[in-house]
């Protein structure tokens, strides 16, 4: 069977905006900061259009913020 | 700790201290019916009154406290996620306990057997506090374990 991992540079992508803490994207991308935390440990994978929200308020495409690898 | 996962922690103590309370009700008054009385069955009545409306004010009061910032967002897609299969979990468990309910009455009781009249009542009461009980601690328990689709 193969298994799958969405991988992201959420972190990553947040310090080199301004070092934006988690709330703060939390509140522009409409989602609670407990989200962000999910995401951003792998715990929980983002539906498509708040995965396209998070790129966008990154300014950046949504492949360099969520990577997808096949095991 | 967000809106929807305290709400979950705050209904579970709620619906356990209701069910105490339903414990002790029961014991005061099969007591007062065989002999007659309760020592301070009046305090204690008002204390658990007390103790429940007290919670629930409390639970009231964080759980729509004023916001941090105009953005904060109550619940999301995830919360969604999680209500939803918490319902879910619900209605299967709401199925399992009336069937298995019947299922021992039936098995107490015989075909040709009677039961008084008030026993269906209370099976009814009994799966809403235990599908309530579910619901909560099926919340409770995605948030701190993760589910499988959408979730790790």
């Amino acid at each position: 069977m193969v298994k799958n991992e969405m991988k992201n540079q959420i972190r990553r992508l947040r310090f080199e905006n301004g070092e934006m803490t988690q709330q703060q994207l939390a509140d522009k991308v409409g989602v609670t900061r407990q989200t962000i935390l999910a995401i951003e440990a792998g715990k929980y994978a983002p539906s498509l259009p708040l995965a396209f929200r998070i790129a966008r308020t990154f300014d950046v495409p949504i492949e360099q913020v969520f990577q997808y690898q096949d095991k | 700790m967000n809106k929807t996962q305290k709400g979950a922690l705050f209904s579970l103590v709620n619906f356990l201290l209701l069910i105490i309370f339903s414990i002790h009700s029961i014991k005061i008054i099969r007591n007062i019916f065989s002999f007659g009385g309760y020592p301070n069955a009046l305090k204690i009545v008002l204390f658990w009154a007390f103790l429940i409306f007290g919670f629930m004010g409390l639970s009231a009061f964080l759980l729509y406290r004023k916001k941090q910032s105009c953005a904060e967002v109550g619940s999301d897609e995830r919360d969604g996620l999680i209500k939803k299969r918490a319902v879910l979990v619900c209605f299967i468990s709401v199925w399992i306990l009336l069937i298995s309910s019947y299922a021992v009455l039936w098995r107490i009781v015989g075909l040709d057997g009677s039961i008084p009249i008030c026993i269906l009542p209370l099976i009814y009461l009994g799966v809403f506090f235990a599908a309530m009980l579910v619901y909560n601690v099926t919340v409770l328990v995605q948030y701190g374990w993760g589910g499988k689709d959408g979730e790790k």
